[in-house]
């Protein structure tokens, strides 16, 4: 049975920056809008200290949300605890 | 001669199948018969008349790491049947533990699992550092089967000490994650946990979270020498990431032929399709052949708290989490500080928003008056706001009140039924143990019979039974646990059908240091058997058995 089409996601090698994502993912868009799109697409790195800073084992999602727009989250949690 | 005949029960025997009435026999800790009239002498019999037999219910997701050192009986899931705990979840787990890391260790569980410091500092004494001399540590006194997770946060800080929590592993420190974890497993581990989003008590992501995929597809390739389990915890708040998540863990399960499992997915009105989603993906991987167990617990999300504690509840206000975490007098301070007390105000009730807190009620007060009365109504009377008569009612009583806010998530009976029945829905998460002074973390099987069998038919009894009983230990390669067979462990519960549930939560003062903790009693519960020992009756209470083990072992 084929997987449904969920929306795309790397995770991050050893040394990657937002940089070296973007020339891997979106090697053939302008750097600078592919910088701000990737980044777009993943506000939940964004919301949580320090901004922006990924982990080893975080999810990077390589495309937007479906219907264009984030899902609500649960309960308001937009920071770091379980 | 048997030990104990358990007479005339109505026998589930954890299978799924119709109910019958017989007796069941126990002989050395083994079940001997089940069915038929039992004939011959026994050193003691069970009248089961009008109750059901069971095998004792298994909870994979707890967090009885160190309530387990001094308290073997892991009160009070015993006696609501629960036979067998698995602690260790969320990547966190009391060894490997070199001992200048215990400090740092204890700080961890404090923040995330929100458990007081008396409980790891002067309840027991550290014994150990490796994995074994921990499990030889708390089988001096097991009631209860025990099947315990290995932290992969442990496991990191182990090898790279500081740099746990800064860097990536090199694949020199991997290999040697990889032979600790082997050890780990050969010593009885049940697997490796993991976590995608817990922080420290400096807020600092914790180590397993440090980890490249590369790190975790070794260690799940040693969890593939044994066949064992990996849990993580995903960013349950976002069901795009959960998804992915499902598709990792779909990855290392079909690569390594492992189980594994994620802890835990709610229902939300905030997110009304996110169980929907994950499970539909769980399904097309389970398709695949991957093994992704979602676990779902039954109980609603209820927050207890008062002011002396950084709760949950203020996970979402990091302003208010911030002050929580303040020692005591420092605490008043800040509250009765007018500028302080402003943003505070601000970040409950931005722009005058007094919805954050208005439903929340008093649940426990000097002033008996106050109890059960929402915050909006009080705010009204004292014309403020919900916050602002949360801190001066905290602070009237020196920030003793306690606070409920109830049903926040995972309420509605009519969509956690059918979810909970599914078949590739793990019932657990319980999180017992930890969150102690928040909520009751037990009695969330006496409700799953209650509320979704009795109340909203979403099951059968066979098939809560079975939820609770051979799935558990079939998802979890628990060997003779699960069913009632001859030659499986003799792990029994014998209950009431018709009441089993939950009692109410309230607050108690049994952790060490007289520490307080909220919990439930059972209702409903006669017996509880353990590797054929009775551990508990509803007529006497506890009976100090110690015939627990760790029960990743096949019984002799």
């Amino acid at each position: 049975m084929p997987l449904s089409k969920q929306r795309e996601f790397i995770s991050p090698r050893p040394d990657d920056d937002w940089a070296t994502i973007v020339k891997r993912v979106l090697p053939d868009q302008d750097p600078e809008t592919a910088m701000s799109q990737l980044k777009s697409w993943n506000l939940h790195l964004f919301a949580r200290q320090p901004p922006g800073e990924f982990l080893g084992s975080d999810v990077i999602f390589i495309e937007g949300p479906r219907d264009g727009k984030e899902a609500p989250s649960f309960f308001g949690i937009e920071v770091e605890v379980s | 001669m048997y030990d104990l005949i358990i007479c005339d029960g109505r026998i589930i025997d954890g299978s799924g199948l119709p109910a019958f009435v017989g007796d069941v026999a126990i002989t050395g800790g083994i079940i001997s018969q089940v069915g038929g009239r039992v004939t011959g002498p026994a050193a003691s019999e069970i009248d089961a008349r009008g109750q059901v037999i069971a095998p004792g219910f298994i909870d994979p997701h707890t967090h009885f790491d160190v309530q387990l050192l001094w308290d073997g009986q892991a009160r009070p899931s015993l006696e609501h049947g629960v036979t067998t705990v698995v602690p260790g979840n969320c990547s966190l787990t009391l060894a490997p533990l070199k001992a200048e890391h215990r400090q740092r260790l204890v700080r961890m569980f404090q923040q995330i699992e929100e458990m007081p410091d008396a409980a790891f500092n002067g309840a027991f004494e550290w014994t150990w550092e490796s994995f074994d001399g921990y499990l030889e540590a708390i089988t001096r006194q097991l009631s209860i089967n025990v099947a315990p997770l290995v932290g992969h946060s442990v496991i990191r800080l182990w090898v790279m000490n500081d740099d746990a929590q800064k860097r990536a592993a090199t694949p020199d420190e991997i290999t040697q994650m990889q032979d600790l974890l082997r050890q780990c497993l050969t010593a009885g581990a049940v697997g490796l946990s993991t976590s995608f989003v817990d922080v420290d008590h400096n807020l600092l992501p914790v180590p397993s979270r440090f980890a490249y995929l590369e790190e975790i597809d070794a260690l799940g390739a040693v969890l593939g020498e044994f066949g064992r389990m990996l849990q993580v915890v995903p960013e349950f708040y976002n069901t795009d990431i959960t998804i992915a998540r499902v598709d990792q863990l779909a990855e290392l399960s079909i690569k390594h032929q492992i189980p594994t499992t994620f802890s835990p997915l709610f229902d939300s009105s905030a997110m009304p399709d996110n169980v929907t989603r994950v499970l539909a993906r769980v399904d097309e991987q389970f398709a695949r052949g991957a093994r992704v167990w979602p676990q779902v617990q039954t109980r609603p999300i209820d927050i207890s708290f008062n002011f002396d504690m950084a709760s949950l509840m203020f996970a979402a206000t990091p302003a208010w989490y911030m002050v929580m975490r303040l020692p005591h007098d420092q605490k008043i301070d800040v509250l009765k500080n007018p500028e302080a007390r402003a943003q505070l105000i601000e970040a409950a009730e931005p722009g005058g928003d007094i919805s954050r807190f208005a439903e929340l009620r008093v649940r426990d007060s000097q002033n008996p008056d106050l109890i059960g009365r929402r915050l909006g109504d009080l705010a009204q009377e004292r014309q403020t706001t919900p916050a602002n008569t949360m801190i001066d009612l905290s602070l009237e009583e020196d920030l003793q009140v306690h606070f409920l806010a109830a049903n926040m998530g995972h309420e509605d009976p009519t969509r956690v039924g059918p979810i909970i029945a599914r078949e590739r829905v793990h019932v657990g998460a319980s999180d017992a143990g930890a969150h102690i002074q928040s909520f009751a973390t037990y009695g969330d099987t006496g409700y799953l019979f209650s509320e979704f069998v009795r109340e909203g038919g979403y099951l059968s009894l066979e098939q809560a039974v079975k939820k609770l009983t051979s799935d558990t230990a079939q998802i979890w390669n628990l060997p003779n646990r699960g069913l009632l067979r001859p030659g499986q462990a003799a792990d029994v519960v014998v209950f009431d059908p018709d009441t089993i549930a939950r009692d109410e939560e309230h607050p108690v003062n049994d952790m060490p240091e007289q520490g307080m903790r909220y919990v439930r009693a059972a209702i409903g519960i006669d017996t509880v058997i353990v590797n054929g020992e009775v551990a508990y009756t509803h007529a006497n209470g506890y009976t100090g058995s110690t015939s627990g083990v760790i029960a990743t072992q096949p019984v002799q």
